[in-house]
C-alpha cells in the first residue's frame, strides 16, 4: 500500500516529470435538478480538476450568502463509475464546504475567495452606530452595508440565464478526503462520472439573501446551464510509473487506495418550551449516531437554528450575511460529550467556547479554524446576574447591545448583532494522525452516541438541525480495471 | 520469539486538576500558586502540542465580597447611561498577550527529584514579543482571540473584559514545543507550577479607552482578578504495550529570562548565561516605573524612554553591540542608527528591527506579523490639529480605537507634536533588540557556559530614567532520563 501511496498521493509523491492534459467537458445531462459529467478514461484524475459554475441573479437585491458563496448551488456531489460503484458521495455538501471554508487563511478568504468561489467571510472591527464602543465585529469592512459592486452577480431574469459570473469549485473541495489521491482513470474499464445535484433555487436563504433585509426581495440565484463546465486535469507520468500502476492493476492484490469519506448524520432538536424572561431551561439529548464497525477520524458539526426546513425563509440570524449557513451557538451554555464503545471520550463534558474551539482546531492536525470570537460564541455578549445589576433594565440571558461583540450597524439592511454566535462550527478529532487509513478510532458493535446539552433562553429556544459530517476511513481497490470500495 | 514494535494505537483525552485545589486563585487574596502533578502511565505518552491550561478569569472589584459590592470592570452599560451604578472601575489587559498575562512564572520539574527542567520567569513579557511578532492582525481577530483571548485591539480587548471569560491557553514552554511526545512515566512524573502575576502587573487601569465617561472610575488599586475552574487538558497517545526505556536523552529548546536595568546613555550589561548552546537572545524594554504599575500597561514593548514616560520622549538607541567575552560576536560590528536619527527622530530603525524579528523567527519565512506602521511609531503623522486628534475620525489614533486597526504606537493621552504632525505614543510599539547565533536556522547555538554575554547600548537616555531590559534566551538543552529521574543539562 505504501508504494501506491507514494505514486498516487500528490502530497508525498517524489518529484517526477509529468505531462498534464486539461479537458473542458460539457455536461452529459443538465437541468434544474442535476448535472452529470462523464470523465474520459485517460491518465490520472487530479484533485485540482474543477467545476465551473456561472451564476446570475433575478433581481438587483439578490446576494450570495457570505460564508457559502457559489457553494450554495450544490446539494449533493457523487463520484461514481458508469456502472454505479460509488467512490464518494456527500449530501448537503454546500454545508461541508462552508465549514471547510472556516479553516482557510483569513487573508485568502478576504482577497481571493470572493473571486474564486464567491464567499467573502471577513471579520473587521468597528464601532457602534452611535459611534460608541469600538472594537466590535462587523462583516466585510467597517461602515460597509453591502458587498462591493464588483462582487455582485449580474441580473438576468430569464428562466435559464444566458450569462453569469463564473465561479470555480475544485474536486478536492467537493471530495476533500478523497483527494490528494489521484485516480488512475486509464486503468478503469468504466467511465467515471461526476454527478451534481443542485439545491432548490427558492428564495429561502440557502442560495441567496436580500441586500435590503427583506427576504421577499431576495430573488433567485440561477445556474447558467448553457455554460456549466468541468475542467478535468489528467496527469501522465513517465513510463516507469504508468507501467508500475498497470502491473499492480493486474496483480492479485490490485491497486489499494486508502481514503476517507463523509457520512452525513442529521439530528433534529425540536423547539423547546420558551423559558421566562431572565431564566434558562437546560435540555439534555442523547442521540444514537450509528457508525458501528467503521473507523472514525473526525466529525464536523453545523447546527442550524430557527428556519431549518428548506421551504422556510431564513430568520434574522441569517439576513445579515450568513443566510441558512448560520450555525448558532447557545446564548447560555452548551455541553458536549461523545460515547464511543461505551466509554466517554472526554473525561468530563466540554462546556466552554475556547475548549470547543481547541477541539475544532485539532480536526485538521492543528490547522486553526479562523472564526472571530463573536461569530463563534455568545460568551461575553449576554447578560449574567452581575451585569444585570450593573447595567439595569435588561434581564439575565438577554443579549446586551453594549456588551455584544457585534456592532449594531446594519449590513444587508439588518443589524449585525443578529450574527452573534452565528458561525459556531463544532468539531472533534478521534484520529492519532492525519494518515487517511489506520489513524481513526474503531467504533465497535456499540453505536457511537452524542450527548448534547443546551441551555434555552427566552430569546433562544428555536428548533435546531445538526448536520454532523463524520469522516470515516474507506478503501478503494482497482483490480483488473474493476473498481471496488469498502464501507459503502 | 519476535519482539513486537511499540506503536501508537489511538489517542485518549486526559485532564488533570491542581493538587492545591482552591475554589479560586488570586494574587491579591494570597493564593497565587497553582500546582499540577502529572504521573503518566507506561502505556501512554503525552502529545505536548495539545497541552492546554483551562480556567475562568473574572476581572472586577470586591469579587469575593457581597453581591451588592461586586463589580466587573469596564461594564460599558454603566458608562454614563446608568451612572447610578457606582463603583465600576475601568481596567484593561494587554491586547497582544491576552489572558496569558496571568502567568508570571511557569516551572516544569521532575516529580520524583524536584529537578527543574525549565523555568520561565516573566512569562508574559516573553509572550509580549513572541506572539505579536509571529502573528498578524488577522490572526488576532480569528485565531488568537480563542487561544489567548487576545484581540489585537485595545477597545475590543476592553469589551471582552466586561464579563468573565473562559480560557483554554497553550503553555509556551520549550519542552511543550517539541514535536515528539513526552514519556512522563519514564521521567518519574512531571510537576507544573504556575505563579500568578500581581494585579498591578496584569491591569492597565487608567486605560484611556476604558474611561469614556466620567461615570467610570480608574481602577487603580481597585481592579483585581480571580481565576476559577482550573485544569490542564491534553491528549494521551495510547501504546500497544508498555514502553519504559531504562535511559534516554531528550533534546529540547528552552527559554530563559534575565533582567537588567538600563539608565546610562552608554550602557553595558553583562550576563553569565551559563548555557552551553544559545540559539538567540532578545531584549524588550519598558520604563522601570511602568512595571507593576496599574496606571500603565506593564507589557508594553516600547523603545527606551526618558521620564516623564507619558510623553513620547523616545530615547532612541543610537548604537547597539552584542559581545561575547569582550569581543563583538557574531556580528563583528556595531549596528549604528546615528545617521537615521539625525534625519528623523522617529524613523523606522530597519537594521535593528530586522535583526530583532530574525532572532525570533526567520524573516525569510515570516508570513504573519504585527510589525506594521501602527506598531512601529511610523503612524500618526496625519496633518491634524493636536487638540482634535483623539476625536477626529481621520486620525490614525481615532481609527485605532473605533476601526479595523491594531493599537497605534501611543503611550498616554497627551498629544505631542514632532514638527511634522501630531503624534501619540500609546504602548502599541513592538520594539526590541536581539542577536541570533543560529545563523543558518538549523538549531545550532553558541556556548556561553564559561563566557559572558554583554549588550552595549548607546542611546539618548538622560541617565536619570531607568528602563528595564528583559533578556530572553532560546537555548538547546537536553534531558537525560534514567531510572525514572531526570537530569536537565543546560
Amino acid at each position: 500500500m505504501s508504494q501506491i501511496t507514494q505514486i498516487l498521493n500528490m502530497r508525498t509523491k517524489k518529484k517526477e516529470n509529468l505531462r498534464i492534459e486539461t479537458n473542458v467537458l460539457t455536461p452529459q445531462n443538465i437541468n434544474t435538478n442535476e448535472c452529470v459529467f462523464s470523465i474520459p478514461r485517460k491518465g490520472l484524475l487530479d484533485g485540482g480538476s474543477r467545476l465551473i459554475v456561472p451564476l446570475a441573479c433575478s433581481v438587483a437585491t439578490t446576494r450570495l450568502t457570505l460564508p457559502a458563496g457559489a457553494y450554495c448551488v450544490i446539494q449533493t456531489a457523487t463520484l461514481r463509475t458508469s456502472k454505479g460503484v460509488v467512490i464518494s458521495q456527500c449530501d448537503d455538501v454546500d454545508y461541508l464546504m462552508t465549514i471547510n471554508n472556516q479553516f482557510v487563511d483569513p487573508e485568502v478568504r478576504k482577497r481571493r475567495s470572493p473571486l474564486v468561489n464567491g464567499s467573502q467571510l471577513s471579520y473587521h472591527y468597528t464601532d457602534t452606530a452611535a459611534h460608541l464602543f469600538g472594537g466590535k465585529l462587523c462583516m466585510v469592512g467597517p461602515l460597509a452595508t453591502d458587498i462591493e459592486s464588483r462582487y455582485k452577480l449580474n441580473v438576468d431574469a430569464a428562466t435559464i440565464p444566458s450569462s453569469g459570473v463564473e465561479y470555480s469549485i475544485k474536486l478536492s473541495e467537493l471530495f476533500p478526503q478523497l483527494f490528494p489521491f489521484t485516480i488512475p482513470l486509464f486503468l478503469l474499464q468504466d467511465n467515471l462520472q461526476l454527478h451534481i445535484q443542485w439545491t432548490d433555487d427558492a428564495s429561502t436563504g440557502r442560495r441567496c439573501i436580500s441586500s435590503d433585509g427583506n427576504q421577499a426581495n431576495a430573488g433567485r440565484v440561477k445556474v447558467c446551464q448553457n455554460s456549466v463546465k468541468f475542467v478535468s486535469d489528467h496527469l501522465f507520468f513517465g513510463a516507469s510509473t504508468m507501467d508500475a500502476l498497470t502491473r499492480l492493476n493486474m496483480s492479485k492484490e490490485g491497486i489499494v487506495i486508502p481514503y476517507s469519506d463523509f457520512n452525513l448524520i442529521k439530528n433534529h432538536y425540536p423547539t423547546a418550551h420558551q423559558p421566562e424572561e431572565g431564566s434558562v431551561e437546560h435540555y439534555d439529548y442523547r442521540r444514537n449516531m450509528g457508525l458501528a464497525n467503521l473507523r472514525l477520524r473526525f466529525m464536523l458539526i453545523h447546527q442550524q437554528n430557527g428556519s431549518i426546513a428548506d421551504s422556510e425563509a431564513v430568520g434574522d440570524n441569517g439576513k445579515a450575511g450568513y443566510g441558512k449557513y448560520n450555525s448558532t451557538a447557545s446564548m447560555a451554555k452548551e455541553s458536549w460529550q461523545i460515547m464511543i464503545n461505551n466509554e466517554n471520550w472526554f473525561p468530563r463534558e466540554i462546556t466552554t467556547s475556547p475548549r470547543l474551539y481547541n477541539e475544532l482546531s485539532q480536526v485538521y492536525g492543528g490547522i486553526p479554524a479562523t472564526i472571530a470570537w463573536g461569530a463563534y460564541t455568545a460568551e461575553g455578549s449576554v447578560n449574567d446576574e452581575r451585569t444585570v445589576i450593573q447595567g439595569g433594565g435588561l434581564n439575565e440571558y438577554d443579549v446586551n447591545a453594549n456588551l455584544c461583540a457585534w456592532t449594531d450597524r446594519q449590513f444587508f439592511g439588518t443589524a449585525q448583532t443578529h450574527n452573534l454566535g452565528g458561525m459556531a462550527i463544532r468539531g472533534f478529532n478521534f484520529a492519532k494522525s492525519q494518515e487517511p487509513v489506520g489513524s481513526g478510532i474503531a467504533v465497535g458493535r456499540q453505536p457511537l452516541e452524542l450527548l448534547y446539552g443546551r441551555d434555552y433562553t427566552n430569546a433562544d429556544y428555536n428548533n435546531i438541525l445538526q448536520r454532523i459530517f463524520c469522516c470515516v476511513e474507506r478503501i478503494l481497490v482497482i483490480k483488473g480495471g474493476v473498481l471496488f470500495t469498502s464501507g459503502s | 520469539m519476535s519482539k513486537t514494535q511499540v506503536k501508537i494505537i489511538r489517542i485518549q483525552k486526559g485532564e488533570i486538576f491542581p493538587i492545591n485545589n482552591n475554589k479560586s486563585y488570586s494574587f491579591r487574596n494570597g493564593s497565587p500558586l497553582i500546582n499540577f502533578e502529572l504521573r503518566g502511565s507506561p502505556t501512554r505518552l503525552i502529545d505536548t502540542s495539545t497541552i492546554r491550561l483551562n480556567f475562568k478569569l473574572t476581572c472586577g472589584s470586591d469579587l469575593n465580597g457581597s453581591n451588592a459590592n461586586k463589580r466587573y470592570v469596564n461594564n460599558f452599560e454603566a458608562y454614563g447611561a446608568v451612572g447610578a451604578v457606582s463603583g465600576t472601575y475601568g481596567a484593561n489587559i494587554n491586547s497582544r498577550v491576552g489572558v496569558s498575562t496571568v502567568i508570571d512564572t511557569l516551572k516544569l520539574s521532575n516529580l520524583k527529584s524536584n529537578q527543574v527542567i525549565e523555568q520561565i520567569r516573566n512569562y508574559s513579557r516573553l509572550n509580549a514579543t513572541l506572539l505579536p511578532v509571529q502573528n498578524s492582525f488577522s490572526n488576532y481577530k480569528n485565531v488568537l482571540c480563542h487561544l489567548y483571548n487576545s484581540f489585537g485591539n485595545k477597545t475590543s480587548q476592553a469589551l471582552r473584559m466586561c464579563m468573565p471569560q473562559t480560557c483554554c491557553i497553550p503553555l509556551r514552554s520549550g519542552l511543550f514545543s517539541q514535536k515528539q511526545p513526552l514519556n512522563v512515566y519514564s521521567m518519574g512524573g512531571l510537576k507544573i507550577d504556575i505563579s500568578l502575576s500581581p494585579d498591578n502587573y496584569l491591569f492597565n487601569a487608567t486605560d484611556y479607552d476604558c474611561m469614556i465617561d466620567s461615570a467610570n472610575n480608574a481602577g487603580v488599586n481597585n481592579a483585581t482578578y480571580i481565576i476559577e475552574d482550573v485544569s490542564i487538558s491534553f491528549d494521551y497517545l495510547v501504546l500497544n504495550q508498555p514502553f519504559i526505556p531504562s535511559q534516554s536523552i531528550m533534546p529540547y529548546a528552552c527559554y530563559n529570562s534575565f533582567l537588567q536595568v538600563i539608565t546610562s546613555n552608554d550602557s553595558q550589561s553583562s550576563l553569565n548565561l551559563a548555557l552551553s548552546s544559545v540559539r538567540s537572545a532578545f531584549q524588550n524594554y519598558i520604563p522601570s516605573t511602568s512595571i507593576n504599575n496599574m496606571s500603565v500597561d506593564s507589557l508594553k514593548t516600547i523603545t527606551l524612554r526618558n521620564a516623564p514616560y507619558e510623553n513620547i520622549d523616545n530615547a532612541a538607541i543610537i548604537e547597539l553591540s552584542h559581545i561575547k567575552n569582550g569581543v563583538k560576536y557574531p556580528k563583528l560590528y556595531s549596528v549604528n542608527e546615528r545617521v537615521l536619527l539625525k534625519a528623523q527622530p522617529l524613523a523606522f530603525q530597519t537594521h535593528i528591527i530586522r535583526n530583532f524579528i530574525n532572532s525570533i523567527t526567520s524573516i525569510n519565512r515570516l508570513k504573519d506579523s504585527m510589525v506594521n506602521k501602527y506598531t512601529m511609531n511610523t503612524a500618526g503623522y496625519d496633518d491634524i490639529a493636536t487638540s482634535t486628534i483623539a476625536t477626529n475620525p481621520n486620525s490614525d489614533y481615532y481609527r485605532s480605537l473605533t476601526q479595523d486597526t491594531p493599537d497605534i504606537a501611543m503611550d498616554g493621552a497627551t498629544a505631542y507634536n514632532n514638527g511634522i504632525g501630531a503624534v501619540f505614543s500609546y504602548g502599541g510599539n513592538l520594539y526590541g533588540t536581539s542577536v541570533k547565533y543560529d545563523a543558518l536556522g538549523v538549531a545550532t547555538g553558541t556556548n556561553f557556559r564559561n563566557s559572558t554575554y554583554t549588550v552595549r547600548i548607546l542611546s539618548e537616555l538622560d541617565s536619570q530614567s531607568p528602563n528595564n531590559g528583559y533578556t530572553f534566551t532560546l537555548s538547546n538543552q537536553q534531558m537525560a532520563v534514567k531510572n525514572m529521574s531526570v537530569n536537565a543539562q543546560m
